[in-house]
């Protein structure tokens, strides 16, 4: 239950709606403020947008070279297709016969023989055009995986598929193979066995090739384009020329988020202090495009460019005490005679304080170097990475403090901005890091990747108060193999 | 030019229109900086709470669901933000003397005479404890178990506290009054 009062009464009467004119300032520092922050929040909003439109132009990009490549026919992507003939065709529409106990279904292509053929020649036109287009590709390796022109059927002997070849007539046959989940087996289809994705069961028994015998399959075959197809025999396109490079290139736009602060040293150690009480930990976004290479070892290089904001809420309180004394004096005296005397000093202290609240704004431009390394399980990669960045910051600063005798120690003031600058020089910061990553699509990665900076040393001078940085974070980044 | 209703300012805010923005403090920064004296030691304070306090009136403006009163909201604002920068604070209670403090009632002729200004100076003279518990109680109205919460006390210091500031402010306003009748006639 409520007492009542006859002071709250009087006080709430006159205080509950009483009004007092705020000092003029005050209405450009409280709009100042809101403003501020809501263009540091727009700017925040903007980047996520950024970075999300960076994202899908990549996932765009992807999906269209993904699209062409399958349109082109490339065996590594999607269904397998029939390369064109090289000859102008008058071919039937391949029908599909019922399956008959231990045989598989054909269907049949029946083509006009080139020149070479008719001449009986053991090298076809396609061997030649291969050989005038792909140096690289050899006679043994055609040998084995260009079928003869004519081809009557296929049979399955010791569970191997073979093609027998007939005698040579003006027109050969080629007969299409449908894929049977049974063939697959032959088929390495983990990277693990020593083969690509690549050549996947249907693509290669559709030329009617016998697996066992054809060129070793290796890691990231080199598949001719369509236009390359062009002018080619079926035979001849299917089996393209397995090369093993040494290393993959590869590109990639990544956003990162971490949790930054600086840490203040040199001078005399008073500011550096001050400055470390002043400084706290806050959230910041980067943005970035990094590219690199990927050894078979799973050793990799990579490098690139990556710009980061940040707003540093500011907030310092100048406090200044003085002392007021007043002597009092007390005699009690009787005619001219003092009987007694006492003297009491009071000190009152008066405390004044100063607020100065603003907010930093810091832009960070660095250039990574990193080493990495990567293992595959299935679809997942990890990994480990490490290396240096060279840091340049620019910093926007409402107010900030030194050390100044004449003002009490220390206190805020506004920098220029020369003097600022000297506080943020150049940097040399060590990055640690870990990968997560999984295979979206064969040359898409998405990575997230836990990383750990600290500046290691700064171009300042030892005289002078500098600030080193140091954050900690996640990247998400998108890779794109060339 | 039309004045704008509280809604339309409130829509103009949130789209961050500094031009709304500016009538909106304009429109209630008189009454918001009375209720921060009133919480605040000293004037430099008051700025300091009425700028936190405005920015988080612009930040939570979203929450505000259009009903009540606008001006009650923004003075629930300001208050919480008072409370808040208390609770941060740790203030040396001061209790000198209060103890022997003569109680007595408020002249009439006294209250007559005693201006806004003059009771808002009384109030922000009060130690920090005193000051928050007698603005919480006798002027916003909460009762003594709502104001341990909100400060994080028990409800007996938040009584103890309200009838110490009480007698303190009764000592402020019979110290300004003894002045006035001095030397002068009754009629």
């Amino acid at each position: 239950m409520r007492d009542k009062h006859p002071i709250d009464d009087l006080f709430r009467e006159a205080l509950r709606n009483a009004s007092a004119e705020p000092p003029p300032h005050l209405a450009e520092a409280v709009i100042g403020a809101a403003q501020q922050r809501r263009r540091a929040f727009g700017w925040f909003r903007r980047r996520y947008v950024l970075g999300g439109l960076l994202l899908l132009t990549a996932g765009a990009v992807g999906y269209w070279q993904l699209r062409a490549r399958v349109g082109n026919g490339d065996p590594s992507f999607g269904e397998p297709s029939i390369a064109h003939s090289p000859t102008p065709l008058e071919a039937e529409t391949p029908t599909l016969s019922d399956a008959k106990n231990g045989e598989h279904p054909v269907g049949t292509i029946t083509t006009k023989t080139d020149a070479a053929s008719e001449n009986g020649g053991s090298t076809t036109r396609a061997q030649k055009q291969m050989g005038a287009s792909y140096p690289d590709l050899t006679n043994e390796g055609l040998a084995a995986s260009v079928v003869s022109p004519n081809v009557e059927g296929v049979k399955e002997q010791h569970g191997r598929t073979l093609v027998e070849p007939v005698e040579p007539t003006s027109e050969y046959r080629t007969d299409l193979v449908v894929p049977d989940p049974a063939i697959t087996t032959l088929v390495p289809a983990s990277p693990a066995d020593g083969v690509g994705t690549y050549g996947t069961s249907s693509a290669l028994l559709t030329s009617g090739t016998v697996l066992a015998d054809a060129a070793p399959m290796r890691l990231w075959p080199r598949f001719p384009s369509q236009q390359d197809a062009v002018g080619l025999p079926v035979a001849a396109i299917i089996h393209p020329a397995y090369v093993l490079p040494r290393g993959d290139w590869w590109i990639g736009a990544h956003s990162a988020f971490y949790a930054s602060h600086r840490e203040w040293s040199g001078g005399s150690g008073v500011l550096s202090d001050a400055l470390n009480e002043s400084e706290a930990w806050t959230s910041t976004i980067g943005l970035g495009l990094m590219g690199g290479r990927a050894w078979r070892s799973g050793f990799g290089v990579s490098s690139g460019v990556e710009s980061e904001r940040s707003e540093q809420a500011y907030r310092h309180v100048d406090k200044a005490t003085s002392y007021e004394s007043v002597v009092n004096t007390q005699m009690v005296t009787l005619n001219t005679q003092v009987y007694y005397t006492t003297v009491d000093t009071v000190i009152t202290p008066t405390i004044r304080e100063r607020v100065s609240a603003g907010s930093d704004t810091r832009t960070t431009w660095r250039i990574p170097v990193e080493a990495s390394w990567r293992t595959r399980m299935g679809r997942w990669v990890l990994g480990a990475r490490c290396g240096f960045a060279a840091e340049f910051t620019r910093a926007r600063a409402s107010a900030s403090l030194i050390n100044d005798d004449a003002l009490g120690g220390i206190s805020s003031a506004e920098l220029p901005p020369t003097a600022l600058s000297e506080r943020y020089p150049f940097s040399m910061v060590g990055v640690l890091g870990a990968d997560v990553g999984f295979l979206l699509q064969e040359r898409w990665i998405a990575t997230a990747s836990p990383i750990y900076m600290r500046g290691l040393f700064n171009a300042a001078s030892a005289n002078s108060v500098s600030s080193s940085p140091e954050r900690a974070g996640v990247r998400l980044q998108l890779c794109y193999t060339l | 030019m039309r004045e704008l209703t509280e809604r339309e300012l409130i829509k103009g805010c949130l789209e961050g229109e500094r031009r709304c923005q500016e009538i909106l403090y304009s429109r209630y920064a008189r009454r918001m900086y009375a209720v921060c004296l009133r919480y605040a030691r000293h004037e430099l304070e008051a700025q300091d709470l009425m700028q936190e306090g405005f920015i988080r009136v612009f930040e939570k403006l979203k929450d505000f669901r259009m009903e009540g009163s606008f001006e009650g909201w923004i003075r629930r604002i300001m208050v919480h933000t008072s409370i808040n920068q208390y609770r941060k604070k740790s203030f040396q209670q001061e209790r000198f003397g209060m103890e022997r403090m003569p109680e007595g009632e408020v002249g009439p002729e006294a209250v007559g005479r005693l201006g806004e200004a003059e009771l808002l100076a009384m109030v922000s003279s009060l130690p920090d404890g005193y000051r928050m518990v007698f603005n919480l109680y006798a002027v916003e109205g909460y009762d003594h178990a709502e104001i341990a919460e909100l400060l994080g006390c028990g409800e007996s210091t938040s009584r103890s506290q309200l009838a110490k500031a009480r007698r303190l402010l009764q000592m402020k306003i019979n110290a300004s009054s003894t002045p006035a009748y001095a030397g002068q006639a009754p009629h």
